[in-house]
């Protein structure tokens, strides 16, 4: 039975694209917006034991560079709203046959990749879903060949 | 004496094409300046505008889009929409379709320069490519000077050149409304859809737009780097017959006539 692993890898070190993603919400009326973080997500599909994966991904530089990425297996609940944008379409054949093809990960089905944004938004759930959607639809995606869900 | 067309060649932190595309506009015997983003004190005053080819804000978030949400473009917008000309080229095309201005139909993003498709190679892809002329002279601001199915030798360099949008109906509306000004072609200006002669994948081998009223052009390729014989690769047939004559290097190259073209609609429209 296939199963799922998600990724999150983040930038150690100050992400300027999400402090310029910050600065242009504000600039174009996002006052409620107070900050913005900005990772890369992934989910793999596997067939094998999960652990041994988990510990083998996490060492592929090409998805995280410990010199400046931090991971997490899961998307961690904090106060910020996330914003997954993908392209539509990206069916993650490149990353999955470099990973098969020339890492050896041939327990590997299929791969997803997003880009995660988190806002960190003033108000209740529903006002800050509004606005988390509103900033995805006016910056964040470009619905022409990007597709977004905020989770 | 008339008064001679001046242009804003606009420069957004991390273009790196502003140099050779002011260059291609003296050339074409224009007077320009490079205006930074924020010298927006003015600049009205200029009587067309370009967007020049780079990285503008290192194309964070997505190629063009913070460029497009700078305040300078709301001058520009409300310039073009009084006639006066704007060309983007590269960067400057994925801006103003990120603004809006191209295809300009709705007053919203309709389009997209989405991440090339190549069988070969993933992301940046630089190449001299073929493009031919779609329209008749009159069409648009910057071709008066070409003409219709004339081939221009031009090179691209860029990672998101691929045109697209989610509307069904767009690529019929801009074909009715002759809004496509060149398609990347082969050699003979036979347009196949598949790689070389459609280098990124874009939909109908899309190179460049112009909005309907035909005052403003968003092409993918460069026409400030094939302005003159000397920019040519060695296997063009004007570069071998200038060998070894410097003054020969000097002439223009047939993508220059995008230049020529903005000053005579200037000239003929603006001043």
């Amino acid at each position: 039975m296939p199963k799922t692993v998600e990724l999150v890898v983040s930038l150690k070190m100050p992400d300027a694209t999400a402090i310029t993603a910050l600065q242009t919400l504000q600039k174009l009326g996002f006052n409620k917006i107070k900050d913005a973080k900005r990772s890369f997500y992934y989910k793999f599909t596997i067939d094998g034991n999960e652990e041994d994966f988990k510990n083998k991904i996490s060492k592929v530089d090409i998805i995280v560079n410990a010199n400046k990425h931090s991971f997490d297996f899961e998307i961690k609940k904090d106060n910020y709203v996330k914003v997954l944008v993908k392209n539509t379409d990206d069916d993650g054949s490149g990353i999955l046959s470099t990973l098969k093809d020339r890492l050896g990960f041939n327990n590997i089905k299929k791969v997803e990749s997003a880009v995660m944004w988190g806002l960190l938004i003033d108000g209740n759930e529903k006002e800050a879903g509004k606005i988390a959607e509103k900033a995805a639809k006016d910056l964040l995606a470009n619905e022409n060949y990007q597709e977004f869900i905020i989770i | 004496m008339s008064k001679k067309p001046n242009v804003a060649v606009v420069y957004f932190p991390g273009n790196n094409c502003e140099e050779e595309t002011l260059s291609a506009v003296l050339a074409a015997g224009m007077d320009g300046k490079i205006v930074r983003w924020n010298q927006r004190k003015d600049i009205n005053k200029y009587h067309g505008y370009v967007i020049p080819g780079g990285w503008a804000y290192e194309d964070r978030i997505r190629a063009g889009v913070i460029a497009a949400k700078d305040p300078v473009f709301k001058i520009i917008k409300k310039e073009a929409e009084s006639g006066k000309p704007v060309l983007g080229v590269c960067n400057g095309a994925q801006a103003l379709v990120e603004c809006g201005m191209i295809p300009g139909l709705k007053n919203q993003v309709e389009m997209a320069l989405a991440p090339n498709k190549n069988p070969f190679i993933s992301g940046y892809y630089c190449m001299w490519v073929f493009i031919k002329s779609e329209q008749e002279k009159n069409k648009c601001a910057f071709t008066n000077s070409i003409d219709k199915d004339e081939v221009i030798p031009i090179p691209i360099a860029h990672g998101e050149g691929r045109y697209v949008t989610k509307d069904r109906e767009l690529l019929q509306k801009l074909i009715k409304n002759r809004q496509i000004i060149f398609r990347y072609s082969a050699k003979d200006g036979k347009v196949e859809d598949k790689f070389p002669v459609n280098p990124n994948g874009a939909m109908y081998n899309i190179a460049a737009i112009c909005n309907k009223k035909g005052n403003v052009m968003a092409i993918m390729p460069h026409p400030e780097r094939a302005s003159f014989v000397r920019q040519l690769p060695d296997i063009t047939n004007l570069k071998n017959m200038s060998a070894g004559n410097i003054s020969g290097m000097e002439r223009p190259a047939p993508a220059r006539k995008m230049f020529d073209s903005m000053k005579k609609y200037i000239e003929e429209e603006v001043l």
